[in-house]
């Protein structure tokens, strides 16, 4: 299952430095977990009645705070050689 | 041995001990449409447009699950949003955290932990147990008896999956850590996801018909394969372990099955075949 996708994504894979530093997937992610952030801490200013919310919006949050911090890493390590 | 699998098949056909609530109005029945058309156009997107409009379409796949699950918060078709959410979450690592710079197996360590980590802040959202996701011992003569059919299952993946072989050269090291990785972050996390989570979830809405959910979604999740005789394939078996976790309330023959076929899927029969 996570194979199969692997396997088509390596086809498009970064393949450069340059390219790895201008992955659109990573930008779309980015957005995708700044605004979950955002709407969490709207949401959290609300007050507590909106826990319900606040405990859906972490199920999208929180694995995908943990797949930046991996994918900044990877190119991080991946940009390196341009320095 | 005819009987006795006939006798299986009719054992595992029992009516679910959890209780079908059903669809109880027009707008359950809205909500679980949309929620499969989310995750159908997301994959499609994928597999037809590519990875910016697959990480768009399952970015809004993921808000679209988020928000028709806080919608229906104590209704079953919610429930089984907010479990289906962790599907899209999958994907997007999946898109996104593979690199030229890393050894393969590691890329399924790192969707993995994340796709973990989604698995159970889902299943406490949606009050569930360890137990509840199937997390329990089961007899260990249904645990084997789906090990060792697992090496012929394994032999029809290879067959009709065509694998890419693994690396020319590749170290005893190596295949006893890319066996591990796909142990754990393939067989358990595919089998925790698919029948310990969705499947159960869907079993409040759908009783015994949970088993098409789980197997749909396998089968949705297997188009990435670009093999139509795989994808077939691999719902038969996801109907097969549906029906065993159903039967015994439990993964554990289900992840000992999957986890035969894919070690000798992707790694015995390709380096005993060539």
């Amino acid at each position: 299952m996570t194979i199969t996708v692997t396997r088509l994504v390596a086809e498009s894979l970064p393949q450069t430095p340059a390219q790895a530093l201008a992955f659109a997937v990573d930008g779309i992610i980015i957005v995708l977990v700044i605004g979950l952030l955002v709407t969490r801490l709207l949401v959290q200013a609300a007050g507590p009645q909106h826990a319900r919310t606040l405990r859906a919006l972490d199920l999208a949050l929180v694995p995908l705070a943990v797949v930046v911090a991996f994918f900044l890493y990877v190119r991080l390590q991946e940009i390196l050689p341009l320095g | 041995m005819a009987d006795r699998f006939l006798g299986f098949v009719r054992s595992a056909s029992r009516p679910a001990t959890i209780r079908a609530r059903g669809f109880e109005d027009h707008a359950a029945l809205l909500v679980g449409t949309l929620a499969a058309g989310l995750l159908l156009v997301a994959e499609l997107a994928l597999l037809l447009g590519g990875l910016v409009p697959g990480t768009v379409a399952h970015a809004i796949a993921l808000l679209g699950l988020i928000g028709l699950g806080r919608a229906r918060w104590d209704r079953p078709e919610g429930r089984l949003c907010l479990a289906l959410a962790v599907v899209p979450v999958l994907r997007l690592a999946s898109i996104a955290l593979p690199a030229v710079i890393l050894p393969e197996y590691t890329w399924y360590v790192m969707i993995g932990i994340p796709t973990f980590l989604a698995i159970g802040i889902a299943a406490r959202v949606l009050a569930l147990r360890p137990a509840d996701l199937g997390i329990r011992s089961t007899p260990w003569r249904e645990v084997a008896v789906l090990a060792v059919a697992g090496v012929a299952l394994g032999l029809a993946g290879f067959v009709i999956g065509e694998p890419a072989p693994p690396p020319a050269g590749i170290s005893i090291a190596e295949i006893v850590l890319t066996s591990l990785v796909l142990v754990l972050f393939g067989a358990f996390l595919e089998e925790l996801l698919l029948r310990g989570l969705v499947q159960r979830v869907a079993a409040e809405l759908l009783g015994d018909r949970a088993i098409i959910v789980s197997a749909a979604l396998t089968g949705l999740l297997y188009l990435a394969s670009l093999n139509l005789r795989y994808v077939v394939y691999m719902v038969a078996i996801a109907i097969l372990f549906g029906l065993v976790a159903r039967r015994t309330g439990s993964i554990a023959g289900p992840v000992a099955g999957h986890a035969v076929l894919l070690l000798t899927q992707m790694l015995f029969w390709p380096l005993v075949l060539g």
